[in-house]
């Protein structure tokens, strides 16, 4: 009998600290929402939201800054439509595995760090879309 | 953006629909992924005609029922015999929550597949409990049709802004995982009082 007793106190103070943690964690989405809110995202997003409700399409130069360095450059070359060698020819890429190799690999092929490849990257495909203009 | 992360939306843009099948069978199974970033990936990837919408669906829906079902297979073909293996009795919470989840299935199996590593622990306690396999199926497919059909929407409507809203997707699943765990508690503690 006694350790029903225990048992029971544990699942109440279970209990207890879960419900204390869904308290914390309604604030924390409140906390999400008004910061949401005050970058006034939807309003600035509402036209690209809405477009993406039909597939948002190919990228432009404005998304350049989304750019990651786990993305794939044959990703970045569907996904921003550039010809196939182009990142290749630009960023003098040598390494066989391109273009199925990330931005983080190509940042150790030529030792350099990611931040730095993902700056390049993002430049290349400025350039690009300059160019076309 | 944790190394995991960055590990597994590397491996999705390199293997396509093959990364998508074996995260999902294994997130159905045990491990837990953080797979509700990964789904806002693969829908922003599709509405960038990087993946098709439906045929990501249709593979991540299907890993993800193979998954529990290998989980419930397993959990009613050895989950009693572990014990007596064992030489010990099936302890009185699993009883319980084996009466709980016999007298609301459906919902049970529906519900746990909003939040992350509950439905792992639904699966095993379904198979133990010996739900039948076919009611198993119906909620599993549906409720996995409604949670990843969702979110895999909201990063195909998100597109490139997908990353910005993670950190609301992780704090929902948790508040999920946080109920559903209050509402166990609560029904362990009031069959105990009765």
């Amino acid at each position: 009998m006694p350790s029903t007793n225990k048992n029971h106190f544990l699942l109440k103070v279970a209990l207890t600290v879960t419900v204390i943690a869904v308290i914390i964690l309604s604030a924390l989405l409140v906390q999400q929402y008004v910061h949401i809110q005050r970058l006034d995202y939807i309003a600035a997003h509402r036209e690209s939201l809405l477009r993406s409700l039909h597939g948002s399409g190919p990228l432009s130069a404005a998304d350049a800054s989304s750019t990651q360095s786990w993305m794939t450059f044959d990703y970045l070359n569907r996904a921003f439509v550039l010809p196939p060698t182009y990142l290749e020819t630009s960023l003098g890429i040598t390494d066989g595995r391109f273009p199925r190799m990330t931005i983080a690999e190509y940042a150790s092929d030529v030792g350099t760090s990611s931040q730095s490849a993902l700056m390049n990257v993002e430049d290349a495909i400025g350039a690009y879309f300059s160019a076309k203009q | 953006m944790s190394s995991i992360l960055s590990f597994l939306l590397s491996s999705l843009l390199l293997y396509k629909y093959w990364a998508l099948l074996v995260l999902f069978f294994i997130s159905g199974l045990a491990l837990p992924i953080p797979t509700s970033s990964v789904l806002l990936a693969t829908g922003a990837f599709a509405s960038q005609g990087y993946f098709s919408f439906f045929a990501s669906l249709a593979v991540i829906v299907g890993a993800n029922v193979l998954g529990d079902c290998a989980g419930y297979l397993i959990s009613r073909k050895y989950g009693r015999r572990a014990f007596k293996v064992m030489h010990v009795g099936v302890p009185a919470w699993i009883e319980r929550l084996d009466s709980f989840l016999h007298r609301h299935t459906g919902l049970a199996i529906f519900l746990t597949r909003f939040a992350g590593t509950t439905d792992v622990l639904t699966n095993l306690l379904a198979g133990f409990g010996g739900v039948s396999f076919a009611t198993f199926l119906f909620y599993d497919f549906l409720g996995n049709l409604a949670s990843d059909g969702s979110l895999l929407y909201a990063g195909y409507f998100l597109g490139i802004h997908w990353q910005d809203f993670t950190g609301l997707f992780s704090i929902t699943d948790y508040f999920i995982l946080g109920v559903i765990i209050v509402v166990v508690l609560s029904v362990v503690i009031w069959k105990r009082k009765a």
